[in-house]
């Protein structure tokens, strides 16, 4: 997608939420991860624009940090296990997603589990 | 004119009563890329659909109302404008929707920021996942005048020659390999035979959603022709002859292609 002002994310989380199961999440993001090399008709190359870091919480645990650059492909996919601990929290479970491209833009997202 | 209709018609019965040898695009795909196509958790081109519903919702839907009301529509494109001079495709149509109102109809062909661009194709993908599954059904409007059908007629003829002629430093024709070496091998693709019915495709070589028109224009670069424009009559024209060469196939909705 090469509108700037609105990169989609879709996030699909599969599985029964219970404490102490294991959920599995996928993970898309609209995003051109233009890696700089390409040219245009005009023999100028494409300006680099990748998302540089990844980061995916359940509630204020960090599940990951991702350091992804030019090797990975338009579009991005992530599918990941997510572990519940035993205590479940007093709000209940949330997943936040969120990106920063090496322009400075930045998607996010909160997804309740229940 | 006559002979359109026997051809027509013969394409119907075709579908209804003889064993169709016709098939999507869909079936000449790896087995991965088809569990790909068949994923909804993966599939990229749901990134698009989902705008585009958005789209359809906030600009579309006070005019045209629900989507399911226009898929019949979706399936009879390209038409020709009532003036005969314009051949128009979804794509153009979509375009030329956004800008009514904000500036004067365009004569000239309008590019590829804008056939290509994101709105259009989300709103393109959108309008066909939901004509999946309708029949392709281009021809003359019923309505038309003798010199209008006779207009159609001039156009779908263009196509067809431009289908059969030979072009390019590899001086081939469409039907080279698209009738006369489907499922045969070229580099590592799979030739199918080109029948219209996924698109907007996610093509996994632009690692984006693109039209026809720029799927056409990538095929003149695999012969190594000179391009014709985004939006030009040549890339029309063949879209009609292709279009009504897969007239009573289902649309797949849009589509992973290689």
């Amino acid at each position: 997608m090469a509108e700037p002002s609105n990169f989609p994310i879709r996030l699909t989380v599969t599985g029964v939420v219970q404490p102490g199961t294991s959920l599995k999440a996928v993970l898309l993001i609209g995003h051109p991860m233009e890696s700089g090399f390409r040219t245009m008709e005009s023999g100028q190359l494409v300006p680099k624009n990748v998302i540089e870091t990844l980061l995916v919480r359940l509630n204020d645990t960090t599940l990951f940090q991702a350091s992804t650059g030019i090797g990975i492909s338009a579009n991005p996919y992530f599918a990941f296990p997510v572990s519940l601990p035993e205590a479940v929290p007093p709000a209940g479970w949330h997943l936040s997603v969120s990106w920063v491209d090496d322009k400075g833009q930045r998607g996010e997202l909160k997804r309740e589990l229940r | 004119m006559k002979a359109l209709w026997v051809w027509l018609g013969l394409g119907v019965l075709c579908a209804s009563s003889w064993a169709d040898t016709r098939t999507s695009g869909h079936v000449y795909l790896s087995p991965q890329l088809q569990a790909l196509q068949d994923d909804p958790q993966r599939n990229p081109v749901a990134l698009w659909q989902e705008r585009g519903q958005g789209l359809w919702q906030a600009q579309c839907a006070s005019c045209h109302g629900a989507m399911d009301s226009v898929k019949r529509s979706v399936a009879s494109f390209p038409r020709l404008s009532a003036d005969g001079k314009r051949l128009a495709n979804l794509e153009d149509q979509i375009l030329r929707c956004q800008q009514r109102g904000a500036a004067p109809a365009q004569t000239s062909a309008p590019g590829t920021a804008a056939l290509e661009s994101d709105s259009v194709l989300s709103l393109s993908a959108a309008l066909h996942q939901a004509a999946k599954g309708e029949r392709i059904q281009v021809a003359p409007s019923a309505t038309a005048s003798p010199e209008h059908a006779a207009q159609w007629q001039v156009r779908l003829s263009s196509g067809e020659r431009l289908y059969q002629t030979r072009i390019g430093r590899m001086n081939l024709a469409c039907m080279h390999c698209h009738d006369g070496k489907v499922g045969a091998q070229m580099r590592a693709d799979t030739i199918s035979q080109a029948h219209p019915t996924g698109f907007p495709i996610y093509r996994m070589a632009w690692q984006t959603l693109g039209s026809l028109d720029r799927r056409l224009r990538a095929c003149y670069s695999g012969v190594q022709a000179p391009i014709p424009s985004a939006g030009s009559a040549d890339l029309r024209d063949l879209e009609l002859f292709l279009k009504v060469r897969a007239n009573g196939m289902l649309l797949d909705g849009p589509s992973i292609r290689r």
